[in-house]
């Protein structure tokens, strides 16, 4: 359902993906890894069409979506949950919702069944969104996204910054919706974590990639060696 | 009694400032811009109302939607032709681009009304000079009073519909983060483009406000937009509320500056101005040292 071909993206004169190309089936769940920097990031927001790649595709459902804008590619069935969760400041938890219901893809997911899967938020309707702890600014970030009811989302570093208990409700939120079919593409830096939800893993390291393989079984020494660049490092220059 | 009578008239004075700050509050609240052509939008607010009233002799309460509508449609072609394009640019281009912007408008108006001075209070009956007597040394102007209610009908209602509606929500999100709303579905030129079409709009209000209470030539835009621009910085850039309170206390200071010499108004408005933008500017450590020392 998603293929990347050959996207070189970036800013500015600093390349953060280079040349990567990886396809996506309908229902997969693909752990993003690779330390920072290594341009995880960068991917997610140009499938997402939140910048324009250098060069290189991104193909959605058949069609080619690279010359998209972010809101465009919504309306398709992509949606992020950015890095940092960016809720709305100054709206409140319901406003922040509301002011994204009803303009992606009708689907499942509506304000009510939003706030039943994430009882945290429904308490805190009335609170501004900025005055939520980052766990619960993390589940509003996330429900915002499932309101455009996506076939592909994006959650980038969802436990970043969170208290384990924190992620720990956020997983539990999630990983229901894993599985089925729902495409997920998770940029995670706890690996086990990332391995234990996703079906495949991606390495990143310096803008392209440097393993690629199932998740279930994967060998966590060969992972580590691509995640640090350990075999890189080892070639003699 | 002349100093109550004095402070009054600022009062009334100051909602003027703020029907004509409203926008310059709105726009920045949400763009980013400090939109220095308003002054002229303004001015060219007063001629469409003046040609509607004059030429074609519609009644006022006729003309004004008729201007709202022309100069919301103004609006969005602002955008898309000059402040979506200098904002790409960077935070000081739309700045130098509504400058121009001015000097073009104010000219444009010019050539085509020559300097004639104009007002629209001959449009509006009794309007501009009636008055009700509160005792034999005070009494207040009807225009005076119309000026306060439509200031906080224009910052109510926008506060209101920004709150409220689900464009004034998608409004308050963009301004909070233009990316983010790309994200969720929503394309943030177009909600940029239909506030600046309100904000526009409500050019048209300030528009009337000047015409009726007093003359303009095709170049009273800068001075229009100085006090504008003052008062919002007074109240707070951004903040709605913060303008019309920020219009009220200019007003009741260049009232009290008129009161102590003929000079006074605009030396006394500018450097209560002054005042307020070097307290802003000042950093809070040195403020705070400052009101230790004011204070026994």
């Amino acid at each position: 359902m998603l293929s990347v071909r050959r996207v070189s993206a970036g800013y500015g004169l600093l390349q953060a993906v280079r040349g990567v190309s990886f396809e996506l089936a309908a229902g997969e769940t693909l752990a993003l890894v690779g330390a920072n920097g290594a341009g995880k990031t960068t991917l997610l927001r140009v499938i997402a069409g939140a910048m324009r790649p250098f060069s290189g595709e991104v193909h959605f459902m058949g069609h080619d979506v690279t010359a998209l804008p972010a809101h465009e590619r919504v309306k398709r069935g992509i949606a992020l949950v950015p890095e940092g969760r960016r809720v709305f400041p100054g709206l409140t938890v319901a406003e922040n919702l509301e002011v994204a219901a009803g303009r992606g893809r009708s689907g499942p997911w509506t304000l009510a069944r939003l706030y039943e899967t994430f009882p945290q938020l429904a308490a805190k309707r009335k609170a501004r969104a900025e005055t939520l702890s980052g766990g619960q600014q993390q589940a509003l970030a996330i429900a915002r996204a499932l309101l455009a009811n996506p076939s592909l989302l994006l959650l980038d570093e969802v436990s970043l910054g969170l208290s384990p208990a924190a992620v720990d409700q956020v997983y539990a939120a999630l990983t229901p919706m894993l599985g089925g079919e729902l495409t997920v593409i998770l940029v995670e830096q706890d690996l086990e974590r990332a391995l234990g939800v996703a079906d495949r893993v991606i390495c990143l390291l310096e803008g392209s990639i440097t393993h690629t393989g199932p998740a279930r079984g994967a060998d966590r020494a060969e992972i580590m060696a691509a995640y640090f660049g350990s075999k890189g490092s080892a070639k003699p220059s | 009694m002349a100093l109550l009578a004095q402070i009054l008239q600022g009062v009334f004075l100051g909602a003027y400032y703020a029907l004509i700050a409203a926008s310059l509050s709105f726009l920045f609240g949400v763009l980013r811009i400090i939109n220095l052509a308003h002054g002229s939008l303004v001015v060219l607010a007063a001629f469409l109302l003046f040609l509607a009233a004059d030429r074609a002799g519609l009644p006022l309460p006729f003309a004004l939607p008729l201007t709202v509508a022309v100069m919301a449609a103004l609006g969005q072609a602002l955008y898309h032709l000059v402040l979506a394009r200098s904002l790409r640019a960077g935070p000081l281009v739309p700045l130098l681009s509504t400058f121009g912007l001015a000097i073009v408008l104010d000219n444009l108006l010019f050539e085509t009304f020559g300097a004639d001075t104009r007002s629209l209070a001959p449009y509006a009956g009794d309007l501009a000079y009636a008055s009700f007597a509160l005792n034999d040394d005070l009494s207040l102007g009807e225009l005076d009073l119309l000026t306060l209610a439509a200031a906080f009908l224009l910052l109510g209602g926008l506060q209101l519909f920004l709150r409220h509606t689900r464009l004034g929500r998608t409004i308050r999100a963009t301004a909070a983060d233009p990316e983010v709303v790309g994200l969720i579905g929503i394309d943030a030129r177009r909600v940029y483009a239909w506030a600046s079409a309100l904000a526009i709009a409500m050019a048209a209000i300030g528009g009337l406000g000047l015409g009726l209470r007093a003359t303009f030539t095709p170049y009273s835009g800068a001075t229009q937009l100085l006090f504008a621009f003052e008062a919002v910085v007074i109240g707070g850039f951004g903040s709605l509320w913060g303008t019309l309170g920020g219009g009220i206390l200019l007003g009741i200071a260049q009232n009290l500056g008129a009161l102590l010499s003929p000079q006074g108004f605009l030396p006394a408005g500018h450097g209560f101005f002054l005042l307020v933008l070097i307290a802003r500017l000042l950093p809070r450590p040195a403020l705070r040292r400052l009101r230790r020392a004011a204070l026994p």
